[in-house]
């Protein structure tokens, strides 16, 4: 069963608006511009979380999509090809930068008071949230980008894995390593696992 | 089975939509475990808050109005000269330096014996060969040079351009098999 298909999937009108470009037609662009900006746009927010670097990012990824245009292909979807162009840029960029200055333990440490006054659930506040945002930020970027592509744009393991380039295991792997990441930063109470030891009495099977 | 692998396999079902009939025994098994319930439930909620984390992100940004006419701007401009192209004719003389340089590595030496004799008939000088090793120019230096100039400038990565891109024939497309993203 997959449940995510065809997020990416083509028109003949995607198909019309490349050859459109290849022939020099800058309607035909501004169109592909219009049509494909958003996933892209948000790809590059969503990984980045700088604005301003994310616009540079879409512009540069359409700027590049302008100067290959004959080369790019007609008979699929141009999406796939700039979300890799995308994901590829955010890391280069990313890896300029250097690391969050605020550790991560410390968020963590602070959110205390607020786990111990609801143990039994997961606490749905704002500071939880920004304790995963900054645990996105500290996932190393294939993961990061792995859980953009599989989490915020739904697109399937299949997909994700041809804009990441990699093997659908490749993909599963990283998205694994990143919820194992993320899982930590959930309040203590909720992370009892396997491994704790409690089950051994509880196993019923 | 154990807890462990029962998890370990129910929680790559959940993730990725893989449940089927195959997953039937480890479904009886969550019924009946509940540190597997609470493991699945767990992961469940930390994807919901992930999502929303994620959405969070991006709410309320979009790309500025004037993101179309700086493509525009930027795609219709002359394409950036390589950075071997922007050294220009600095770059163009390195050659010539070179072949200077060495020309003068192996004349000057003949001057200071007091006469200019052709390199290919002075006897064997190991003190040249000595003096040519120390110099910080290496003795192939010209070779050097000349791949450096002549070699083209450095193509993108390959993997940027391979599964949507139509390389002149040059790279295979990949099979409808592996694009998998038509319809
Ligand atoms: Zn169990």
């Amino acid at each position: 069963m997959q449940r995510r298909i065809n997020t990416l999937g083509n028109t003949g009108a995607q198909h019309d608006l490349v050859s459109r470009m290849q022939g020099g037609d800058l309607d035909a662009f501004e169109e592909f511009f219009a049509a494909y900006q958003r996933p892209v746009y948000l790809t590059a927010l969503a990984i980045t979380r700088d604005p301003f670097l994310a616009e540079e990012i879409l512009q540069d990824c359409f700027v590049k999509a302008y100067r290959v245009r004959d080369r790019l292909r007609t008979d699929v979807s141009p999406l796939p090809w700039l979300q890799r162009v995308c994901t590829n840029m955010c890391f280069t960029r990313l890896s300029r930068r250097r690391p969050l200055a605020e550790p991560l333990t410390d968020l963590i440490g602070n959110l205390a008071p607020d786990i111990a006054a609801r143990p039994d659930q997961v606490v749905e506040s704002r500071e939880i949230l920004e304790v995963l945002q900054r645990g996105i930020d500290a996932l190393p970027p294939k993961q990061r980008g792995a859980v953009v592509l599989y989490y915020l744009h739904g697109y399937s393991l299949a997909e994700a894995a041809d804009i990441a380039g990699c093997r659908v295991g490749t993909m599963k792997s990283r998205i694994h390593y990143a919820l194992r990441a993320l899982r930590v930063l959930l309040p203590v109470e909720r992370r009892a696992t396997v491994a704790g030891g409690r089950l051994a009495g509880e196993e019923l099977a | 089975m154990s807890c462990r692998r029962i998890m370990r396999e129910l929680l790559e079902f959940f993730r990725f939509g893989e449940l089927d009939d195959w997953s039937a025994p480890h479904l009886a098994h969550l019924e009946t475990c509940r540190a597997c319930r609470d493991e699945v439930g767990l992961d469940r909620e930390l994807v919901v808050q992930l999502q929303r984390a994620l959405a969070a992100r991006v709410a309320g940004y979009q790309a500025s109005p004037n993101a179309w006419l700086e493509v525009r701007r930027r795609a219709l401009e002359p394409a950036a000269p390589s950075r071997l192209g922007r050294m220009g004719w600095r770059v163009r003389l390195l050659p010539l330096g070179a072949a200077f340089v060495l020309l003068a590595a192996a004349v000057l030496p003949a001057f200071d014996r007091g006469g200019l004799v052709p390199v290919s008939r002075m006897p064997v000088q190991t003190g040249l060969m000595e003096a040519a090793d120390n110099d910080p120019l290496p003795v192939d230096a010209s070779d050097w040079y000349l791949a450096y100039v002549t070699s083209p400038p450095p193509s993108p990565p390959a993997t940027q351009l391979t599964a949507w891109v139509d390389p002149s024939g040059k790279v295979p497309f990949h099979s409808e098999a592996k694009t998998g993203l038509t319809q």
